[in-house]
């Protein structure tokens, strides 16, 4: 990796803060951008005769960063049905919660949460999910509930829906999953 | 020297063994992969998204390195020491040691692998975060895990040789040593690169519920391959496992002998020493987790 990397992955860093895609990072876009900046000057000092290779490697880069965070927020692969503690304030997260202080003080009552869709897919049933991501799009988690339709479900995968239904308890491979049975699917507009 | 090369000095033969046994891995992904384009483009965002989180953590490490190596007087013995106190109270994400390895250059290797394994394990950041998760207990438990640990790789690291040399009290980095800040930015990146690279792999070919129930010997293979950052190992250890002991060896291992730490040790040590610091974390995990 020479100047010309350098420059490549400050403009991957730039396009990516501004075109403010909070679905790879969570760093705030400011801080991303002072570091693309930072790392364009060391570039730059450190290779002054090849300015315009370095200009060229920025421009592929901002390129390549456009492209990646046009790609949109990776896909919900698997859904955890219980939060850790450490998340923002909503109504998912606060139900979930609450099945894991007490799983008797919500199992069988009717709930609403709000979240993004996943049909099913490879066996698995359907989600409602949200996103918890400390650090970059890797590390993140999508947790939320299993979600059994009361009627045919026409929501596209990724969007974000209401879902009104009882709690119930499931057991998937060994592992405890909450659900939302006899449920309403509403898209939100 | 050819035209338009930048003269950069040699990279060390790890990270160049590195290098090449990342491209064979991506190679044997890409061939057993499933042709699958969405994801592929995973892949590529999960791995984009590590180097720009890591991003600015490192370049205010390798700026703050600088600047130390600048500002205060070489005869000085205070350097070394404001150098170690910098990199345990370090405020940000484990990525910055990256690139403040350099700092400890003048540091002895054991004072330099205590510093480095003791910061990656139990920074502020990761030690604030495990408590939020956990609770204090296993907030404590974690920074007893980092002290065993870094313990274990000082000790190892007074006996381990550098590339069959006899020199127990030097870093390798000293004779490999990048001399300007943007040759330290590369080879701070490069590391973080290839660990990104074999991550994102290891990530699109896995299923996450894969690990609900693994064993704990299980979690730290996979803390291993995907040596999330510090602050985010803790969410995922509550996240995506259910046996306490399999949480605790996630986030010990993680940080201790994780493909970005065992870069960076590689970067600054030399193989030898990488993988013996990485043993010893091993180790200090097992212990940790008979006693929890």
């Amino acid at each position: 990796m020479g100047c010309r990397q350098l420059a490549f992955l400050a403009g991957l860093a730039l396009s990516i803060a501004v075109s403010r895609s909070a679905s790879l990072v969570s760093t705030a876009p400011a801080v991303t951008l002072c570091a693309a900046a930072a790392l364009m000057v060391i570039a730059y000092r450190s290779a002054r005769a090849f300015a315009v290779h370095l200009a060229l490697a920025l421009a592929c880069g901002a390129f390549a960063g456009a492209w990646i965070a046009r790609l949109g927020p990776p896909a919900v692969r698997g859904v955890e049905s219980r939060a850790p503690r450490v998340h923002g304030a909503a109504d998912l997260f606060d139900a979930l919660d609450a099945l894991d202080a007490d799983p008797r003080s919500l199992e069988g009552r009717v709930i609403s949460v709000s979240g993004t869709w996943t049909p099913s897919h490879d066996g698995w049933p359907p989600t409602i999910s949200r996103r918890i991501m400390t650090c970059c799009a890797a590390d993140a988690v999508d947790v939320g509930f299993d979600v059994d339709p009361r009627a045919g479900v026409r929501v596209t995968s990724g969007a974000w829906v209401r879902v009104t239904g009882r709690v119930g308890v499931t057991l998937r491979d060994g592992d405890v999953r909450y659900g939302l049975v006899d449920a309403i699917v509403a898209a939100v507009r | 020297m050819t035209p338009g090369l930048l003269p950069f000095r040699e990279s060390h033969p790890s990270l160049r063994l590195s290098r090449a046994g990342a491209a064979a891995a991506v190679c044997i992904l890409s061939t057993t992969c499933p042709a699958d384009g969405a994801r592929i483009s995973e892949a590529v965002q999960d791995c984009v998204s590590i180097v720009v989180a890591a991003l600015p953590y490192v370049v205010a490490g390798t700026l703050a390195a600088s600047s130390l190596r600048r500002f205060l007087s070489s005869e000085c013995a205070h350097p070394k020491s404001l150098a170690v106190l910098v990199a345990l109270c370090n405020p940000g994400c484990d990525c910055a040691l990256n690139g403040y390895a350099d700092a400890l250059a003048r540091a002895t290797a054991p004072v330099a692998g205590f510093v480095l394994t003791f910061a990656a394990i139990a920074s502020p950041l990761a030690l604030a975060m495990t408590c939020a998760v956990f609770g204090v207990r296993v907030a404590v438990m974690r920074a007893a895990g980092a002290a065993l640990s870094a313990g274990l790789t000082a000790f190892a690291l007074r006996f381990v040789s550098i590339g069959g040399s006899a020199r127990g009290s030097d870093c390798s980095r000293e004779s490999h040593a990048p001399a300007t800040v943007a040759s330290q930015l590369t080879s701070a990146l490069s590391g973080i690169l290839i660990s990104a690279i074999l991550a994102a792999g290891a990530k699109a070919l896995v299923p996450a519920s894969f690990f609900t129930h693994v064993p704990y010997g299980g979690a730290a293979a996979m803390a291993l391959i995907f040596s999330p950052c510090s602050s985010a190992d803790p969410l995922m250890a509550a996240a995506l496992l259910r046996d306490p002991h399999s949480q605790m060896a996630f986030m010990l291992c993680a940080q201790g002998a994780g493909l970005r730490q065992l870069m960076l040790l590689a970067r600054t040590f030399g193989p030898a020493r990488a993988i013996a610091a990485a043993a010893c974390s091993g180790i200090a995990c097992a212990l940790i987790i008979a006693v929890s």
